[in-house]
């Protein structure tokens, strides 16, 4: 596939933001391109959207295994889709009461709201909190002091845990608040470790990714990397 | 000797509702890190102007909802002037709920005077890094369609450079990060952050240079409510963070418990085979549908019972009737959600909807807790309902936010004011042909869905691709490359504040240098591992385990988090216990 568009595309738009962080005349073709970038990254959820149809609808009528599931997430993409671009149960702003839409898409008691809070909110919350289980079951069965190196990173855990936790108080309590020992109390050992070691580990990660991200950025623009565009 | 999971997730699960059923107050000490934070609202002169960004879905909400609730009463309590916005999609409703907190408890707080609420755009960082520059051209109006020149307090703002501090409540990415990068960095403003613990450790390298204070997690929040008690004593109280800690003791208990018990475990059995563990039980374990069953008929008995203790209050919401003024002078009549102690009020009634959807939102939390016991269909209903509603909700809000104002608005303006969709003052009256080109960049995307087309969405990929690596070069260059470098280096003698040789100071500078310098020797892939870059990398190492192992505690606390919050859901809005 011929990259040759693509990659101007690319590098044109590129350069232009670039030099627009130095050369301030240029300041307003930088806001507009991002203008519409914001535009397309809206028409990617129109996009995401859409695919989503597509495939579920096939996994429909092929009668692929789980296709009920599929007719499920359809059922529900419509119906949501419906209230939302609809604005179905929303009265007009008490801003702007002659026009039919202008009332939030969010408002209260409107059939989108009512999914929202009854439905997604309690979907979205109640899957993240399933990793509360089992990182307490992880905890148990592959946290084991093997090594140096699994020790430390043990050791560091369970400074943490107990330093924010009231295990802290019960263990080191008893050290004084102030003076040298003071630090060996496990909620100023925790916020020791956060600050010092911790964070300079992550902004050894955070130095070594930006490089990462500066030289990734100029393959792209020079045209050097083509995968985006399913070149080489 | 094995534990089988399953006991493991009960644990866990009493840790969590034990503590909220009979809950013992139990003091936070504030950290240092959320003093700072605190002063950076608390010395600003009153009257300042803060933004605040709600980079958050309802996953983050557990720990970041009292977080900006405190951020909003401390804010309110030295009467400091509010922009709001969001990143995420779901940031709308959280921008809902802000101007909601101020309506009730400060009600001398003006819409358009004293805040303003600018909403959601799709675009991530380049949302940000437009209005750093050209604020009208994303936010043309408020999230009520009304033009920023006909509120006093955006008329003159053209961009954000005199925002005196940024607060940015986030839960990932855009969020703390691209709000350092992209503002804070280069216009050299002030921003504080509340994130979710997991993400604490990612945002902590900026502080103290380029963020002014950090709260880390739940109990970052549980901190600040307790220090707002203290310097404000008139503020309401929040207390929702101080309550969820509660269980977060508890579950830290087990947890530790519960690795140390592993390594008991471990020891003693060495040399035998280690138990297969892991993930959840598959539908041809008997013992789960068994468990299924059982776990069905314990919820049942715990609905009549919470129904005989509550007097039938079970499930059920309740609205109060009120009025609201329109623009052209009439009134129309309004409902807002009170809570079941004032039920026995003259102008409040029961809510079906509201009553069935407390009940549609248990039965689908439910649902997803059964996948502890294994897959079954419950829980994949429940997951193919998730991924349908929220790809939905996505396309509402990008068509809402960001077509409909910077799209049609600008190619059609007269037709989008006529349908009454967009446009609602009239103020725009000729299309922007620039508009266009967006929208040709749009059909080429879309045309992807097409076999014929996916050669020329590509062209709208690069457009997308070639924009986000423009923006991202000198942004993480100068943010994460050079200032993380200039926070690097600092004096290594440390004198105290009398001048003399600081001990522990000049300690903590050099473990900090090394901290830094070690992984990145780790890092250094252009020579072997070998001789003294080697054995500087194996201390890397170390460190690198010391800042996961830090994680790792972290995540415990934000995960935990969200696990409260949804027993909160069930035991008080659904069970009314």
């Amino acid at each position: 596939m011929s990259t040759f568009v693509p990659r101007w595309i690319a590098g044109v738009t590129g350069f232009v933001l670039l030099l627009a962080w130095f050369v301030p005349a240029i300041t307003g073709w930088q806001d507009t391109a991002l203008r519409w970038f914001n535009i397309l990254a809206a028409v990617a959820f129109v996009l995401g959207g859409l695919n989503i149809v597509i495939t579920n609808v096939a996994g429909v009528r092929a009668r692929e295994p789980g296709w009920g599931y599929k007719a499920v997430t359809l059922v529900a993409f419509v119906v949501t889709l419906a209230c939302g671009l609809g604005k179905l149960g929303v009265r007009p702003s008490t801003t702007f009461p002659d026009a039919a839409y202008s009332g939030a898409y969010l408002q209260d008691g409107s059939p989108l709201w009512w999914q929202f809070e009854y439905v997604l909110t309690p979907l979205i919350s109640t899957m993240f909190s399933l990793l509360a289980f089992f990182v307490a079951s992880a905890a148990f069965r592959a946290f084991r002091a093997k090594g140096v190196d699994s020790v430390v990173l043990l050791g560091t855990a369970l400074v943490v845990m107990a330093g924010q936790s009231v295990l802290g108080g019960w263990l080191t309590g008893w050290l004084p608040e102030d003076g040298p020992l003071s630090v060996l109390r496990l909620e100023k050992l925790r916020e020791a470790v956060l600050t010092v070691p911790m964070a300079g580990g992550m902004r050894a990660i955070t130095i070594g990714v930006a490089l990462g991200v500066v030289a990734t950025s100029l393959k792209v623009l020079l045209g050097i990397d083509r995968s985006a565009y399913g070149g080489r | 000797m094995d534990l089988d999971r399953r006991k493991v997730f009960a644990l866990v699960a009493l840790a969590v509702a034990v503590p909220l059923l009979f809950p013992v107050g139990i003091p936070e000490s504030v950290t240092p890190s959320t003093r700072s934070c605190f002063a950076a609202i608390e010395d600003l002169p009153e009257g300042s102007l803060l933004l605040v960004s709600f980079d958050y879905a309802p996953s983050g909400s557990a720990e970041l909802a009292p977080m900006a609730d405190a951020f909003l009463k401390h804010a309110a309590e030295k009467r400091h002037r509010l922009l709001f916005l969001a990143l995420w999609p779901e940031g709308a409703k959280f921008c809902r709920e802000a101007e909601a907190l101020l309506g009730e408890e400060y009600p001398a707080y003006e819409y358009g005077t004293d805040f303003v609420t600018l909403g959601y755009k799709a675009g991530l960082e380049s949302v940000i890094k437009v209005i750093t520059s050209d604020l009208r051209g994303t936010y043309a109006t408020d999230v009520r369609g009304v033009a920023l020149d006909d509120l006093p307090l955006t008329a003159d703002l053209t961009d954000i450079t005199p925002v005196d501090l940024i607060v940015s409540v986030s839960s990932g990415t855009p969020g703390t990060k691209e709000w350092v990068q992209y503002a804070a960095t280069p216009l050299d403003t002030d921003i504080i952050s509340g994130t979710v613990a997991v993400q604490a450790p990612i945002i902590a390298p900026y502080v103290p240079s380029q963020l002014n204070g950090l709260l880390w997690g739940l109990k970052g929040a549980a901190e600040y409510e307790t220090l707002l008690a203290e310097v404000h004593p008139d503020a309401v109280p929040g207390t929702a963070a101080i309550k969820r800690m509660q269980p977060q003791h508890a579950v830290h208990l087990v947890i530790v418990g519960l690795i140390v018990l592993g390594n008991v475990l471990a020891v003693r059995g060495r040399g035998r085979r280690e138990p297969a563990g892991g993930g959840p039980a598959t539908d041809d374990d008997t013992s789960g549908h068994r468990l299924l069953w059982g776990g069905l008929i314990v919820v049942a008995g715990v609905i009549a019972f919470a129904g005989v203790r509550s007097g039938g209050q079970v499930g059920t919401a309740y609205i109060r009737e009120t009025t609201e003024q329109v623009s052209d002078g009439s009134t129309r009549p309004a409902f807002e959600s009170v809570s079941r102690k004032e039920k026995d009020a003259a102008d409040v009634r029961l809510s079906p909807s509201r009553t069935l959807g407390l009940w549609v939102a248990a039965g689908l939390t439910l649902a997803v807790f059964s996948f502890l016991i294994g897959d079954n269909p419950a829980y994949r209903f429940s997951e193919s309902v998730f991924v349908g509603v929220s790809a939905a909700y996505w396309m509402t809000v990008g068509f809402w936010d960001e077509l409909v104002p910077n799209l049609f608005t600008r190619l059609a303006p007269r037709t989008v004011e006529a349908w009454g969709v967009g446009n609602f003052d009239g103020r725009i009256t000729d299309w922007d042909w620039t508009a266009l080109v967006p929208l040709a960049l749009s059909f080429l995307m879309l045309s992807r869905l097409l076999p014929a087309g996916r050669k020329v969405s590509t062209w709208a990929l690069a457009f997308f691709v070639g924009a986000t690596a423009g923006i991202k070069i000198v942004a993480y260059f100068e943010a994460d490359f050079v200032r993380q470098l200039g926070q690097t280096i600092t004096p290594l003698w440390v004198a105290g504040d009398n001048g003399a040789f600081d001990a522990g100071g000049t300690f903590t500078a050099w473990v900090a240098l090394f901290a830094v310098l070690t992984p990145l020797a780790y890092f250094y892939f252009s020579a072997g591992q070998r001789g003294v870059l080697g054995r500087v990398g194996r201390v890397g190492i170390v460190v690198l385990m010391t800042t996961f192992g830090a994680s790792f505690g972290l995540t415990v606390m934000g995960r935990v988090s969200l696990l409260i919050e949804r027993f909160e859901f069930l035991f008080r809005d659904w069970l009314a216990m």
